[in-house]
């Protein structure tokens, strides 16, 4: 209102001038002091008018201003700031990536009483893609695995709730288990409870949002975290590399059922039994989970499941480092392994070289045994050349590794991997999948350690001379070796992986590797390497988890998305922030629309909108125009997943291609940089 | 002499307030001024709309600032209400209330409740307390949907902090994204997603 009543004031001071004026031509003022009237009069006048023009220009200010603000909370910049830096839900709702199990940490081997261990494994098992470290977390917060005295035979926490997990009458009547099979349910017994807790948190879909299911279990509100906060926390750290080997898993509870054998009263139910108590309600956070070091292994401690490489007990984050021979090593090898045919375990340009064979530095105490291949944690390795599976296991400083025995009595080793491809005794041959690139062991990052292990060399591991097989440098090995012809992806495993992925979309989740990375696999053949870098981004944003309305441009680490901010973020990563297609639909369609294409031409990387042009209701990335195959934010049922685009509901606007601005960088998500063609 | 005395001194006073003019429109650019601005859409309940929203460029506003307001009032208020109870809270009555500031959707009907089983056991034996603050950190999203009649929603950041009596007093901040959506002439809460927990378990001691 201010600038309307200044403008009526300077109309009213302008018409008592004129009256003055008209008065003065009448004569009606003396001659002395008409010049001061006509000072006071110009300057009421002007002060008037200037006064109404900065209330209105301060106005126009103000609501641009406002307008400004409003419109910049979805815009990139004013997206970036204020990031609480967490992640969202998908570190609290971690699901698991199809059939299997967790395999445990050697935090877990190290905590947990073996035969609370083996109790929650086997009550998870019963339900696929339910979490048995879920379990051992409930166990540990609900009473520090029996140690408080309401989980003793006849115990009560002096409200009714009883046993290792803490059942009350109404939810034991209607979950109670018999995991010992001994035909009764017995909420003191421990594989009992373990059951029931499967059952209930199984109730409440923990498969797929675990922290709810376990708010709901609690009776916790929404705002006192402290219950999920601890079972989360720990889960995490018990967790070790995910594994759909059955004979691995069938290994590891026959392990943990021998380790009970040797100790088979503890713990003592409803005593102080020593049990590390390392998470509280003061450190519990499950993005904290990796920095709460693991306890020193006790005497009833599950020692590692197999006697070599790694034998020690020592949490991988303490273990030593492997060094290299003290000899000098030769590539030229055993005779009859030196012809062509070998090949790089992982694609060109699909990492990149961080530590040579032989540096040293203040990871290796003498020197690297190997060489170094960074890339995403998930991303696949291949055989180098064919062989036999002749270990799988845990490495300890190694972390998860895989050797290959190939003609000649030369080794392979594959260190710090996420999971395994093959087991043991298995023939591999050239090209085909053994295993995906991770982070367990001794590591700063997700890598694949690569050696090259050759007879008669000395195996700096053993100790005094010998005749190892020991390291050589990889790179000269594969000097003169190197097929012309390599092949990648001849594998099993895929099948296997894609059987995972729909059984994890069948629980309403998508896979996700276990540290969260998302997926990795072969992407569609693409023209520009922008495009295949946005589609690479795209790729990594499987799991990610929906949210309509997701913040824009979240960097290289999002929670969340919706239909349009996967797209525009896969193609702003992809280009270095270079291109962005707009936040929203209909900001992306008309941008987009000089560049529609029909749908026989569609090719990976094109988007396609549904719904109208008026009025586009939904965006995805094309994967596989063969086989209507897209990746997308769905909807809020779903997290972002593949999918067809001819089973979306709303009608198919058309199909089109995003331009890249020519000189535009391709930026992958591992980082690595190309120019675009 | 006189006329040209007076033309002098006005024209020294037309300067004056044309200086003092383009110093006051050019505080309000400055960047003090935007930040200040800003908070047109930062969630601020407490200050009216001090300028007219209208249109500019003839794109009308997403959500006019009132209107934000409001949103974000019943934001802070379902906020508070999830964490403020005491073991004596009738917990029909605070039901009632809490799930009245909602749009009545299962999944938020499910995350409004009290402790219940055994966390409310516990908190009748400790005859606890509890205690809620909301802080609403910034817009994440302000929209006025064309899909599925979605209509108007804000989403925010929010953090939490509540601090429980129970034996002991603790503390610990939840950060949420909580959801408000324009339902039958009114603002309720409609979504609530964990977005990251702080400082947690935090004594008044440490």
């Amino acid at each position: 209102m201010a600038a309307p009543i200044a403008a009526l004031a300077a109309r009213k001071i302008a018409a008592a001038a004129a009256r003055r004026t008209a008065a003065r031509a009448a004569g009606r003022y003396g001659g002395s002091k008409r010049w001061k009237w006509w000072l006071l009069a110009g300057l009421a006048a002007f002060c008037a008018v200037a006064v109404a023009f900065l209330t209105a220009f301060g106005a126009i200010v103000g609501v641009l201003g406002s307008k400004s603000a409003e419109a910049a909370c979805l815009d990139d910049a004013s997206a970036q700031q204020g990031s609480t830096g967490v992640p969202g839900g998908g570190a609290y709702n971690p699901i698991m990536p199809g059939k299997g199990m967790y395999l445990p940490s050697d935090t877990a081997r190290a905590e947990i009483p073996p035969r609370m261990m083996l109790a929650s494994i086997r009550a998870a098992a019963r339900y696929p893609g339910l979490d048995w470290t879920l379990i051992a977390g409930q166990m540990y917060q609900e009473t520090r695995y029996g140690q408080d005295p309401s989980a003793a035979p006849g115990g009560d926490n002096g409200m009714g709730y009883k046993g290792i997990v803490q059942f009350g009458d109404p939810a034991w009547a209607q979950y109670g288990g018999d995991g010992n099979g001994d035909g009764i349910k017995d909420r003191y017994n421990v594989e009992d409870a373990a059951f029931a807790a499967a059952n209930y948190i199984h109730a409440l879909k923990a498969e797929t949002d675990s922290w709810n299911a376990l708010r709901r279990y609690s009776g916790s509100t929404v705002s006192n975290t402290t219950y999920m906060r601890v079972v989360t926390t720990q889960s995490a750290r018990y967790r070790g590399v995910f594994s759909s080997d059955s004979t691995m898993i069938e290994r590891w509870q026959k392990h943990l059922a021998d380790t009970i054998k040797k100790n088979p009263s503890f713990p003592t139910l409803g005593k102080a039994s020593g049990i590390p108590e390392p998470v509280n309600d003061f450190n519990a956070k499950v993005t904290n989970a990796a920095q709460i070091k693991s306890a020193p292994a006790k005497s009833w401690s599950t020692p590692p499941l197999d006697s070599t490489p790694g034998t020690s007990t020592t949490p991988a984050t303490q273990a030593s480092t492997p060094t290299p021979g003290s000899g000098t090593p030769s590539s030229s090898g055993p005779s009859g392994v030196n012809s062509a045919g070998w090949q790089w375990p992982m694609k060109q340009g699909t990492f990149t070289f961080t530590a040579e064979f032989g540096q040293s530095g203040g990871r290796w105490s003498a020197g690297h045994t190997g060489i170094d291949l960074a890339a995403p944690s998930g991303a696949r390795f291949y055989a180098p050349a064919d062989g036999k599976v002749i270990f799988v296991g845990d490495g300890g400083a190694y972390g998860n590794l895989t050797k290959i025995e190939h003609a000649g009595g030369v080794q392979t080793w594959y260190a710090h991997q996420s999971t395994f491809g093959t087991r043991v005794g298995m023939e591999v041959k050239r090209g085909e999948h053994i295993g995906n690139v991770g982070a367990t062991g001794n590591v700063t990052g997700a890598h694949l350690h690569w050696e090259v292990r050759l007879p008669g060399v000395r195996d700096p591991h053993k100790p005094g001379q010998n005749n190892g097989p020991g390291p050589v440098n990889p790179k000269d090995w594969m000097s003169g070796k190197t097929t012309a012809a390599p092949t990648y992806g001849n594998d099993q495993y895929a099948e296997a992986q894609d059987q995972a992925q729909a059984c994890a979309a069948d629980s309403g989740g998508a896979i996700v590797i276990p540290d969260g990375a998302g997926a990795t696999g072969p992407l569609p053949a693409a023209d520009s390497e922008v495009v295949r870098a946005a589609l690479a981004w795209a790729q990594t944003g499987l799991g990610k988890p929906y949210l309509y309305g997701a913040r824009r441009l979240q960097g290289d680490h999002p929670a969340d998305f919706d239909c349009s901010s996967f797209t525009q973020w896969a193609y702003y990563q992809a280009t270095g922030g270079k291109l962005n297609i707009g936040g929203d639909t209909t900001a992306q369609l008309p941008k987009l629309s000089k560049h529609k294409v029909p749908a026989d031409q569609a090719q990976a990387g094109d988007l396609v909108f549904f719904g109208s042009e008026s009025n586009p209701v939904h965006v995805a990335m094309v994967w596989d125009p063969a086989t209507k195959k897209v990746i997308h934010a769905a909807n809020s049922k779903s997290p972002v997943r593949f999918g067809s685009w001819a089973e979306q509901k709303d009608p198919l606007i058309g199909f089109y291609r995003v331009e890249i601005p020519s000189g535009t960088t391709a930026v992958g998500p591992n980082g690595g940089t190309s120019e675009a063609h | 002499m006189e006329r040209r005395r007076a033309v002098i001194i006005a024209a020294a006073l037309i300067a004056l307030a044309a200086f003092v003019g383009l110093a006051v429109a050019l505080n309000r650019s400055s960047p003090e001024g935007e930040k200040k601005d800003t908070t047109a859409t930062a969630p601020d309940t407490t200050s009216e709309p001090s300028t007219p929203t209208g249109t500019v460029d003839s794109v009308p506003a997403v959500i006019e600032p009132q209107e934000l307001a409001a949103a974000h009032t019943v934001m802070r208020e379902y906020l508070t209400t999830l964490g403020t109870y005491t073991y004596r809270t009738d917990a029909a009555a605070w039901t009632a209330k809490a799930r009245e500031l909602t749009d009545g959707s299962p999944a938020i009907v499910d995350q409004t409740t009290l402790p219940t089983g055994r966390a409310w056991a516990e908190c009748e034996r400790t005859k606890c307390s509890s205690t809620a603050t909301a802080d609403l950190k910034r817009d994440t999203v302000i929209s006025n949907a064309p899909v599925d009649g979605a209509g108007r929603s804000v989403t925010t950041l929010a953090s939490t902090t509540v601090r429980l009596h129970q034996e002991e007093e603790t503390s610990q901040s939840t950060d949420f994204q909580i959801t408000a959506t324009y339902t039958k002439g009114e603002w309720k809460i409609s979504g609530l997603q964990l977005a990251g927990v702080g400082d947690a378990g935090t004594t008044e001691n440490s």
